[in-house]
């Protein structure tokens, strides 16, 4: 039985125009750059215009790329620029009121109950929600470190920027969401007084 | 991974490597007690659940649907480029090698011979003409030949690299 391709044959074979092997790489790729684009832009079809053209830019590209550099932090950054100017480019139309505007109390409503099974979707509402008050590249490091796991100096590699200026667009994201959390989401944070059964197991 | 996270876990787990943390947020979103020890150092780590989100496998097909799209069209408008090219260049040849004939100029070979295979530009000169260019790029593609006491005008698609 073969095995299936590892991801610098699927490069190499994309890079010379091997549809199968470049869709094979969509394959495994798509939902990360989908998540980090929708994470950044708030909006479905925001970020699969985003990740068509991503993945669009990598198929023209692919010839061009540097396999000295993962191919991951390629990814990211062509996402998080596309993301960021689809953002701006919201911004610019008003879109943003759209999700400030008067249904922030509906969504501040919906925040999970801590004792109740986890509602991710509840979670989602209020990330995006809180995330429009964050200037695109604080939401962009944000969303790269704590949604995508990525550390301080990949996200420095993927913006192109210092990793001090990542951790500082982080702590700044960091205390605006928190106050949000606080403010409108105060059910995000359970009351730890109340718990205790699984600390210091593991 | 069995049982909870362990406290130096919950104290270290900004610092924890990519695997080790995709590891505890997978646990803590189904481990409501992992989740409140967790959540009470750093209220914003609830986001990192979403890390743990699944899109719909609708929505991903709907993007390799449309992007496979996408791919194909602008292929096949690479594609049809030289053969538009190629066209064009052909008549503007016969075009040239008419007017070639009816400046008398016989003593030379035919424009067409000539110019079978160069560029359009090369033609133009080898019938003891003029070109110019006279559109902008990314508007239509103008040239006007002037041959002996005869003018023409040509216009192109914007795309056609002359």
């Amino acid at each position: 039985m073969s095995h299936p391709p590892d991801e610098p044959e699927l490069v190499r074979a994309a890079a010379a125009g091997d549809r199968r092997a470049f869709d094979e790489l969509v394959r495994r790729k798509r939902e990360r750059v989908v998540r980090a684009a929708y994470q950044i832009t708030g909006h479905w079809e925001d970020a699969l215009d985003v990740a068509q053209g991503v993945f669009l830019k990598v198929w023209q590209g692919l010839g061009r790329y540097d396999s000295r550099h993962a191919l991951d932090t390629w990814l990211y950054r062509i996402t998080v620029n596309a993301a960021i100017d689809s953002l701006r480019a919201r911004g610019a139309r008003g879109g943003l009121q759209v999700v400030l505007g008067p249904d922030a109390d509906e969504v501040a409503g919906a925040a999970p109950e801590p004792e109740a099974e986890l509602d991710r979707q509840a979670v989602e509402r209020a990330f995006l929600h809180l995330a429009a008050g964050l200037a695109p590249r604080q939401r962009a490091v944000f969303v790269l470190r704590e949604i995508e796991g990525l550390d301080a100096e990949e996200i420095a590699e993927v913006l192109g920027i210092a990793a001090s200026t990542v951790r500082n667009h982080l702590m700044q994201a960091r205390r605006i969401l928190r106050e949000g959390i606080e403010r409108h989401y105060p059910g995000l944070v359970p009351d730890r007084s109340r718990r205790g059964p699984g600390e210091g197991r593991g | 991974m069995s049982g909870h996270l362990s406290q130096p876990t919950v104290e270290r787990f900004d610092g924890l490597d990519r695997g080790a943390r995709a590891e505890a947020v997978a646990h803590v979103a189904e481990c409501a007690d992992c989740r409140a020890r967790l959540l009470a150092a750093e209220p914003t780590r609830a986001f990192a659940l979403l890390g743990t989100l699944p899109i719909s496998p609708a929505r991903l097909d709907r993007l390799s649907a449309a992007l496979a799209r996408e791919i194909d069209r602008s292929s096949g408008r690479a594609a049809a480029r030289p053969l538009r090219r190629a066209a064009s260049i052909a008549a503007s040849v016969a075009l040239a090698a008419g007017l070639a004939g009816l400046t008398g100029d016989r003593g030379s070979p035919s424009v067409a011979e000539r110019a079978g295979l160069g560029e359009l530009g090369t033609s133009a000169e080898a019938a003891y003409g003029r070109v110019d260019l006279l559109s902008s790029p990314g508007e239509a593609q103008v040239l006007d030949l002037r041959v002996g006491g005869t003018q023409v005008v040509m216009i192109f698609d914007k795309d056609l690299e002359l």
